[in-house]
This record gives C-alpha cells, structure tokens and sequence, in this order.
C-alpha cells in the first residue's frame, strides 16, 4: 500500500471499520511507514479532541426532573393484554408447532457444528451484516455466572493492543451463548463464551477439548480458531489475527 | 390505580434512560441548535419511547433503540434534515483534505492538537455548526456516540456509502475551520 491510498482509509480506520484485508494493509504499511504513522496518530488525537469538547454537555437536572414529571402525568406503557385478539394465533400458534416438531422429527436435520457456525458469525460481522455497540449485554441465561467482571477490556499481550467493541447474546444452532467482539491490533477478534453444560450440543468441540486437554488451537484458510476450557465456561475465539496468546488472556483475568 | 407491571416497567424504562440522559440530550442540543426546539424534540421522543417500552426486548442496546425515537422526532422537527442526508456526495468535488495538508495552519495543528484545543475551547461547537444538518448527525454518532457506520445508515435510513462520504466531508470541514482558527490566533510554528 502506497501512502496516499493510505490517506483514503485513515477515516474508516480510525473508526474501526475496516474490513480484515485492508485493515491488515494499513497496519503493515502503519508499522513500516513513520511519517504516516505519525499522521495517523495526529488524525486521532484531534478526533480525541473534538469528541471530547463536544461531549462536555450533559442534560441539565431541572430538564430530567421535568422529564420524570412528564413520565408521571404521561399515559402509562402500552403493556399487552390477554383478549379475543390473542384468541387465535393462542391457538394456531401450539397446533402449528406441533405439525413442525413432528416434521422435524420425521425428517431430522442435521445440526452445524460449533466451528463452522462461529465461522459463519464473525464471516457476517466481518461483512457488517452483524452490528455490536458499546454495551455489554449478556444472555439471560447466563445471569448466575457473573461473567462481565471477569471479561478483560483491554489491554496488551505480548505487545499487541486489544480492546473490547462490545458483548450481546446470540444463538449458536440452539445454545445460548455471548458474543464477544474484540480488536486486537485493529483487527476483529470474535470470541464466544458457551456455558460448559451446553457443550453436549456439539459432541465434536467437546471431544476435541478433551482431547487436547481444554485447549485446542487450529488455523484453517487464513483464519485462526482456539477454543479454551475455563471450567465453568467454555470461550472459543476466531480471528485472521493470531490468536492463541489471546485466548490466554481469559484465564488469567 | 397503577398496577405492579406498570410501576415496575416505569422503574426500568427510567433506570435505562437515566444511564442515557447525558448522551441524549447532548445530541438533541448538538443538532437542533435551537435549545427550546432540542429539548421539545427530546421530550417528545422519550414519551414516545416510554409508551412503546414493552415493545423494547430485554437484552439488546436500549441506547440505540432511544436514539432511533430521538433520531425520527428530529427528522418531524426538520424535514430539510431527511432531504439534505440523502444527497449523493459528488466524486467531482476537489478533496478537502489534500488542499488543507497544503497549508502550514493545518501543519502547525497537527504537531501541537492539545495546544490549539486549549485556546479554542466553545468554537468548536461554533466549528460544528459549520457542517451541513446531515453531516453534523452523522459526525455526532459516530465520532462523539461511537456508533458503528451499520447502525448510523440504519438510523438514518441511508446507504452505508453516504455514511461514509458524510463523515469524510463532516471531518475535512472541521479540520478547515480549527485551520481558520489557528490563522486568526496566529497559531503557528
């Protein structure tokens, strides 16, 4: 990459968006080239800046005590009520999952294993086909295991930068599990926390990980793959970025 | 009288907001520059929110579904809001960034940020007000909100593309005008 074309990406790479392929370009020609690193830098440092000085402002309390009163006086949630409307699809909707159940029964579809799935969802997040903001939100299932204190935020390992973009539920074939996207050294980094329990869900990744003594590392078409027993909980990672030592961050937090 | 499911769906839907009120209002303010105006807009859209909050599912960015409500009554507000976002940034215009590298403000900028930000301070708000309607929205959520370009074109209801173009235009703009201030403050190096 020649440093004007890298002038065009430093936009979407200060923002983060760039996907793998580019991302890597720019951080190798960053990494070699000081006079656009400093640039870059610079660039950063005034969106800091601006981001900052505009954020100042914050809602003054007599307007949010004004809100609250508002709330008061305000006709209440339109909270849904049982009635002759619900009638039908109350019943239509047992009968037609019955008829599907038993289909499904008859015809049994074979269920995608733990590696292509999570392939797949961070292949979508890649493609901005899945979208994370700045919350943690974690599945209800998961409200025993106190697991967003234990999550790292950021930080480095061996001299490379992580930090973590966001956390929401997903669904892994039919597992409840958090989805975590990271970014170490601007690149994404997917990680997947599945409870332990639902493991017997994928007969394969359980195997592998005993197997492998609850640590399993592969690399398949560019893209690297680990998996980690944590006892508890189960995190399995995948990213163009090396990931093992990465994965090693989860057990020390 | 108020059942518990009422009381309780109120506690909930203002504990969430509570966590958001900063970030709301701040955009509302930066956007319609109007303060009576800004704060109708919001109020309006957090009532509007307030009646839909059992449509809300639990688990997912409370932040983004307020900002959508917000986002709308702004666009009721100002329907030249809607109209500007959709215009096709054309590849003929000459690129702003490049003219600016040329000047030494921008240069003197770039070694010392922190010194200059110290001096300007509430110009760049006036810096900000510089920006188009549609380009100010989008720098806002992105830069200041820390959306993501997928979420800000599914706020906005425009292709990821015109984020993009918004955001580049939005920022070579800003650097222009702290390049002014820097040449009327006689900050150079």
């Amino acid at each position: 990459m020649r440093c004007e074309e890298l002038r065009k990406y430093l936009s979407p790479y200060i923002d983060s968006e760039l996907d793998a392929a580019v991302c890597t370009a720019v951080v190798d020609h960053l990494a070699q080239c000081q006079s656009c690193n400093q640039r870059f830098n610079q660039e950063q440092e005034i969106e800091r800046l601006l981001a900052e000085r505009l954020r100042k402002e914050g809602m003054p309390d007599a307007f949010w005590k004004a809100v609250l009163a508002k709330l008061d006086t305000s006709k209440n949630i339109r909270i849904s009520r049982y009635g002759i409307k619900w009638l039908v699809p109350a019943v239509v909707i047992p009968v037609l999952a019955i008829a599907l159940s038993a289909v499904f029964l008859w015809v049994k579809v074979p269920e995608r294993g733990l590696i292509p799935v999570v392939q797949d969802i961070h292949g979508r997040y890649l493609k901005e086909e899945i979208s994370l903001g700045p919350e943690v939100s974690w599945p209800e299932e998961f409200k025993r295991v106190s697991l967003p204190s234990w999550l790292p935020q950021s930080g480095e390992v061996e001299g490379h930068q992580f930090r973590l973009i966001g956390v929401r539920p997903c669904d892994i074939n039919d597992t409840k599990a958090a989805y975590c996207v990271y970014e170490c050294c601007r690149i994404p980094v997917s990680i997947f926390v599945l409870r332990k329990e639902d493991l017997r869900s994928f007969p394969q990744a359980r195997d592998m990980l005993e197997k492998n003594r609850g640590s399993v590392m592969l690399s398949r078409r560019g893209m690297n793959l680990g998996m980690i027993d944590l006892g508890e909980v189960v995190i399995c990672g995948i990213s163009s970025h090396s990931i093992g030592s990465f994965l090693e961050t989860f057990k020390r937090v | 009288m108020a059942s518990e499911a009422y009381l309780r769906r109120k506690r909930e839907f203002v504990q969430l907001l509570s966590e958001h009120r900063d970030s709301l209002y701040r955009f509302c303010t930066n956007v319609i520059w109007d303060k009576g105006g800004a704060e109708d807009v919001l109020q309006e859209a957090i009532l509007s929110a307030y009646k839909a909050f059992d449509n809300f599912q639990v688990g997912t960015d409370f932040r983004a579904w307020m900002f959508r409500f917000v986002i709308n009554k702004v666009f009721n507000h100002n329907k030249r809001y809607r109209k500007e976002l959709q215009l096709q940034v054309s590849s003929e215009e000459p690129d702003l960034l490049e003219a600016l590298e040329k000047e030494n403000a921008y240069s003197s900028i770039l070694q010392d940020p922190q010194a200059l930000f110290e001096r300007i301070d509430d110009r760049v708000k006036t810096a900000l007000l510089s920006l188009g309607p549609g380009e100010r929205m989008v720098f806002l959520l992105r830069s200041v909100e820390g959306f993501t370009y997928r979420e800000i074109a599914s706020f906005l209801d425009i292709p990821m593309g015109t984020v993009m173009s918004h955001l580049f235009r939005s920022r070579a703009k800003l650097r222009e005008s702290l390049s002014g201030y820097a040449r009327q403050m006689g900050f150079m190096r």
